[in-house]
C-alpha cells in the first residue's frame, strides 16, 4: 500500500501546518486547504483517501464541506475537527468519525488509520 | 340679592327717614311762622290797647287837673292837665303809627283825635274863663265839655273794646294753631314711623333673605373646601411615592406618610425645618451632599435627578430617584417646591442583577467561540508535544517550541481578554480605546468568521477615555455583536473609533459601530434602550442595549442608534460618545438629568 492521501482543510495556518507535519512523520502524504473551496478543488482533482476537516471555518463550514464530499464520494472517510464540544446530529451523520481539538496527535493518527484500515478491505466500513 | 341690590337698600334705608324728617321740619317750621305771626299780631293788639289805656289815663289826667282847677284855681293842680297834653300828642303818633295799616281803627283814632281836640278847644276856652277871672264857670259851656269828655272816652272805650275782640279772636286764632301744629305734628310722626316700620320691615325681609342665602352659601363652600382638603389629603396619604412640600425659603410644609416613612421624621417635627434637614441626601458614589435646591426653584418644569442616597433620621439609606418641581404662585414666582421621591434600593438591585445577568449572558454568548478559539492553539501544542517527544533533530525541536510558544501567547492572548470582561479595576483607569477595541474583535474573531462578517477596522490612535476597561468592553462586544447579527451571514460591519471635540462639549472619544444590515424600524426606535426589548426571539436577552446605555452613562457618554446614510453600510448606526473624564465627567456634570442632545 502506498502512503495514504489525506487532504487537511482548516482556516487556522499554524494549526495545519503542524498537523500536516504530525501525519506525514506518520506516513501519510498529506494535501492542505485553508477553506472548504480549496478543499472540495484539491478531492476533485487529486486521489485522497481521506479528509481531515475543521468545523468552525469561515465561509463554508466543515459540515457543509463534509456533505459535499459524501454526496461525490459516498465512501471517502472523513474525520471531523472541532473545538467544539458537541457537534450537530445532521454533521454527525455525514461525518465517518470525530475529534476535538486538543485531544492530542496520537488519538488523531489512530482514528485516522481505523478509518483506512476499515475502509481498505470491504469498501466503506462503519468504524464511527 | 347682589351687593349692589343691597347697597341701594341700605342707602334708601338712611335716606328715607331724612327726607321724611326733613318733610317733618318743613311743616313744623310752617306752623311755627304762622304760630309766630299770630303771637306778634297779638302783642300788636295788646301794645295797641296798652296805648288806649294810657291815652285814656292822659285824657282822665287832663280833665281831672282841669277840675282841680277850676275848684281850686291853685295852678299847681293844674299840672296833671299839662304834663298829659305832651304825653298825649305822643301817645296818639304812636298810636296812629300802630293802626296806620287797619283803616277802621285808624278812622276811630282820628275820631278820638278829633274829640280830643274838641275837648281841649273847650278846655281851652274854660281855661281862658278861669284867667278871666271867672270864679264860676260858664254852666252851658261845663255841659259842653263834659259831653265832649264823655263822647271821647266813649270813643277810647269803643277803640279798646274793639282792640280786646280781636285780641280773644287772635288769641282763640293761636291756640287753634297750636292745637292744628300738635294734631299735625302728631299724625305726621305717627305716619312717619309706620311709613318707616313697613319699608324697613320689607327691606329687613329682603337682606336677611339674602344674608341667609350667603350664609347658606358659605357653609355650602366651606363644606366643599373641607371636601376638598380631606380628598388632597387622601390622595396625598394614598400615594405610594414619597411627597414633601416646602415654601420659597426651602422650609418643609407639608409630607406624607411615604415621606416621613423614608426620611425618619414626623410632620409636626419636620415643619418648619429646612428641606435639607429633613430631607438629607448624598451622591450614591462620591457621598457628596446633593445640593440641588437651587437647581430646582430655577427649573421651569420637574426634574428628576437619580444616584441620590437618602440618609434618614436614624442613619438608615435609601437608594432613592426623585424628581422635584417649583410651585408658582398665580403671578408665576416660585413660591415653593414640590419633591417627589421613592425608594428605589430593591428596584437598584434587582438592576444590579440584572447587569450582572447580561454581564455572563454576553460571556455565555462569547464561550463557544472562546472555547475553539483556545482548543485551536491546544491542539496545536499537543501535536507538536507528539512531534518533539519523537524528534531527536535540535533544530527542528527548537523549530516546534517557537511554534508551541506562539500558540500559547495566543491563548493567553484570548484568555487575558476573556478575562476583562471580569476583572474590573476599582476606580476608573486610562483606556485606549484602540486596544480596547482590538481585544473586544479578537474574542469576537471566531464568532465573525463563522457568520462571515467582514470587519471594517478603522480604529483611530490616541482615543483614550478614563472608565471601567471591562464594562468597556462588554459594551462594544454587544454593539459589535448586535451589528453583525443584523448584517447576517457575508455581512459588513465598520468599527470606527475616533478623537471627538465636540463643539459645545467634553473632548472625548467617539466609537460608531455601523452595520450593512436591514436597519432600525421606526416602530422599535422608542423600544431599542428598554430592558427586555428585543429582535431576536429567544436568542436575546433584550437587556443588551439597556446595560450598554447604563455603562455608558456611568461614563458621563451617551450613546444613540441611528440609521446610517453611508452606501457600503446601509443598516444601523451605533455612536457612543465617551468623555476624556470618564465617569468623573458623569459627576461633575451634573449631567443625570440634562436633556439628551444628539451627538452630531
Amino acid at each position: 500500500m502506498s502512503r495514504p492521501v489525506i487532504l487537511c482543510i482548516d482556516d487556522e495556518d499554524l494549526g495545519l501546518e503542524i498537523r500536516k507535519m504530525v501525519l506525514e512523520r506518520e506516513g501519510f502524504s498529506v494535501l492542505t486547504a485553508k477553506d472548504g473551496v480549496t478543499g472540495l478543488s484539491i478531492f476533485d482533482t487529486h486521489e485522497i483517501d481521506a479528509v481531515v476537516v475543521d468545523y468552525a471555518m469561515p465561509g463554508m463550514d466543515g459540515g457543509q464541506v463534509a456533505a459535499i464530499l459524501r454526496k461525490r464520494k459516498p465512501d471517502i472517510p472523513i474525520l471531523m475537527l472541532s473545538a467544539y464540544v458537541a457537534l450537530p446530529e445532521e454533521v454527525m451523520r455525514v461525518v465517518s468519525v470525530s475529534a476535538t481539538k486538543g485531544d492530542g496527535a496520537f488519538t488523531l493518527v489512530e482514528k485516522l488509520k481505523d478509518l483506512l484500515q476499515a475502509n481498505a478491505p470491504e469498501g466503506r466500513g462503519g468504524s464511527r | 340679592m347682589n351687593l349692589h341690590q343691597f347697597r341701594q337698600i341700605l342707602v334708601t334705608t338712611v335716606l328715607l327717614p331724612l327726607v321724611l324728617l326733613l318733610l317733618l321740619a318743613l311743616v313744623l317750621g310752617w306752623q311755627f311762622q304762622r304760630t309766630l305771626r299770630e303771637q306778634r299780631r297779638i302783642d300788636h293788639t295788646d301794645r295797641v290797647t296798652a296805648l288806649l289805656n294810657e291815652l285814656e289815663r292822659l285824657v282822665v289826667d287832663q280833665e281831672t287837673g282841669l277840675r282841680g282847677y277850676q275848684l281850686t284855681h291853685d295852678p299847681t293842680t293844674l299840672e296833671p292837665y299839662q304834663n298829659a297834653e305832651g304825653a298825649l300828642h305822643g301817645t296818639l303818633d304812636r298810636l296812629l303809627y300802630l293802626v296806620r295799616d287797619d283803616p277802621d281803627q285808624l278812622a276811630r283814632l282820628r275820631q278820638i283825635r278829633d274829640s280830643h281836640e274838641h275837648w281841649m278847644g273847650f278846655a281851652g276856652k274854660a281855661l281862658d274863663n278861669l284867667r278871666a277871672g271867672k270864679m264860676f264857670g260858664d254852666t252851658a259851656l261845663d255841659l259842653n265839655g263834659g259831653q265832649l269828655m264823655a263822647t271821647l272816652r266813649t270813643r277810647i272805650g269803643a277803640m279798646t273794646q274793639i282792640e280786646v275782640g280781636r285780641r280773644d279772636e287772635e288769641v282763640e286764632s293761636t291756640n287753634s294753631q297750636v292745637r292744628t301744629l300738635m294734631a299735625v305734628l302728631l299724625l305726621s310722626s305717627i305716619g312717619t314711623g309706620i311709613v318707616l316700620g313697613i319699608y324697613t320691615q320689607r327691606n329687613m325681609r329682603k337682606v336677611s333673605g339674602a344674608f341667609g342665602a350667603s350664609l347658606e352659601e358659605a357653609h355650602q363652600r366651606a363644606d366643599e373646601l373641607i371636601e376638598s382638603r380631606q380628598w388632597l389629603q387622601t390622595t396625598l396619604e394614598s400615594v405610594g411615592d414619597a411627597l414633601i412640600a416646602c415654601n420659597h425659603q426651602h422650609r418643609v410644609e407639608l409630607m406624607n406618610p411615604v415621606a416621613q416613612h423614608l426620611t425618619g421624621w414626623t410632620l409636626e417635627d419636620a415643619k418648619g425645618r429646612r428641606l435639607e434637614t429633613v430631607f438629607s441626601t448624598v451622591d450614591e458614589e462620591t457621598r457628596e451632599p446633593v445640593k440641588n435646591l437651587d437647581t430646582w426653584a430655577e427649573t421651569k418644569g420637574p426634574a428628576a435627578t437619580n444616584h441620590s442616597l437618602l440618609i434618614a433620621k436614624d442613619g438608615t439609606e435609601y437608594l432613592i430617584d426623585q424628581s422635584a418641581a417649583p410651585i408658582r404662585d398665580a403671578k408665576g414666582e416660585v413660591a415653593g417646591v414640590v419633591l417627589v421621591f421613592r425608594d428605589v434600593t430593591d428596584l437598584r438591585r434587582r438592576e444590579e442583577a440584572l447587569m450582572a445577568h447580561e454581564k455572563l449572558a454576553v460571556a455565555g454568548r462569547l464561550s463557544a467561540s472562546i472555547a475553539h478559539e483556545i482548543h485551536n492553539p491546544l491542539d496545536s501544542v499537543a501535536n507538536l508535544h507528539y512531534l518533539m517527544a519523537n524528534e531527536t533533530d535540535a533544530a527542528l525541536q527548537q523549530r516546534y517550541l517557537a511554534m508551541a510558544q506562539q500558540e500559547l501567547n495566543r491563548t493567553l492572548q484570548i484568555s487575558r481578554a476573556m478575562l476583562g470582561l471580569y476583572r474590573e479595576p476599582k476606580a476608573p483607569v486610562e483606556v485606549a480605546l484602540r486596544e480596547l477595541l482590538e481585544s473586544v474583535l479578537l474574542l469576537l474573531d471566531r464568532q465573525l468568521k463563522d457568520q462571515s462578517i467582514a470587519i471594517d477596522r478603522r480604529l483611530g490612535e490616541g482615543a483614550a477615555v478614563q472608565g471601567f476597561p471591562g464594562e468597556l468592553r462588554q459594551v462594544f462586544t454587544n454593539l459589535i455583536t448586535n451589528g453583525a447579527e443584523a448584517s447576517g451571514r457575508g455581512g459588513r460591519v465598520q468599527v470606527l473609533v475616533e478623537s471627538s471635540f465636540p463643539a459645545d462639549g467634553r473632548p472625548g472619544a467617539l466609537v460608531t459601530i455601523t452595520d450593512s444590515g436591514p436597519g432600525i424600524q421606526e416602530a422599535h426606535q422608542a423600544k431599542l434602550f428598554k430592558p427586555f426589548f428585543t429582535t431576536k426571539g429567544e436568542q436575546g436577552t433584550g437587556l443588551g442595549l439597556w446595560v450598554s446605555r447604563g455603562i455608558v452613562e456611568k461614563h458621563g457618554g451617551k450613546i444613540e442608534l441611528i440609521n446610517s446614510t453611508d452606501p457600503i453600510f446601509p443598516g444601523a448606526a451605533v455612536r457612543v460618545y465617551l468623555p476624556a473624564l470618564g465617569p468623573a465627567a458623569a459627576l461633575a456634570g451634573a449631567g443625570n438629568y440634562r436633556a439628551q442632545q444628539p451627538l452630531s
